[in-house]
């Protein structure tokens, strides 16, 4: 039970973590492939 | 001073260095005073944004109906029905932070879309202070109500 707890605390808090880093790395990879796309023009 | 260099690229005098994808991300200083950086470009989109969403409110007007209010009455209409759908009946008064939330998104990513502009939610600072404040927010809310 104290092991589920701590899964359950850990869980909690890194998806605030990983959601912001999802967003960040999604828009900072679009502009650099659009930007290398526009380079090859 | 100000940044000459940064402002005579924005002014499209100086084409940008195509050959390097990644320089387009770099916050560089606008305006320093005796070589402490007071003002960087991150800090001059996001005060662009809040004067935005400012004007875009602003333009709101019951008596009169143009092209401003359609596109107010629009995105209200749809995040009215996003949180009405999501959120229980009791609390609908967090629709003013939603709402402040999907308008400071939406401004970001439009002025990202300006060539030579800089899109706010690409750097991890923003994002991860976005998460934060809400993250915080929730858990003192239900905290205070719930403890």
């Amino acid at each position: 039970m104290p092991f589920l707890i701590f899964i359950e605390a850990v869980s909690y808090i890194a998806r605030v973590l990983s959601l912001s880093i999802r967003l960040f790395a999604n828009m900072m990879s679009g502009h650099a492939l659009l930007k290398i796309l526009i380079g090859f023009s | 001073m100000l940044n000459s260099n940064y402002l005579v690229n924005l002014l499209l005098i100086n084409t940008t260095n195509l050959s390097d994808p990644l320089e387009q991300f770099e916050v560089v200083s606008v305006f320093s005073l005796g070589g402490v950086s007071l003002f960087n470009n991150l800090a001059l989109i996001l005060f662009l944004n809040i004067l935005l969403i400012c004007a875009f409110l602003s333009a709101y007007n019951v008596n009169v109906t143009n092209n401003y209010d359609l596109a107010t009455r629009g995105i209200y209409k749809l995040v009215q029905a996003m949180v009405k759908e999501n959120l229980y009946i009791r609390k609908q008064q967090y629709f003013a932070v939603l709402f402040y939330l999907f308008l400071t998104l939406l401004f970001a990513n439009l002025i990202g879309l300006l060539p030579y502009s800089f899109t706010v939610t690409s750097s991890f600072v923003v994002t991860l202070f976005i998460s934060l404040l809400h993250f915080v927010g929730v858990n003192v809310i239900g905290a205070h109500q719930h403890g």
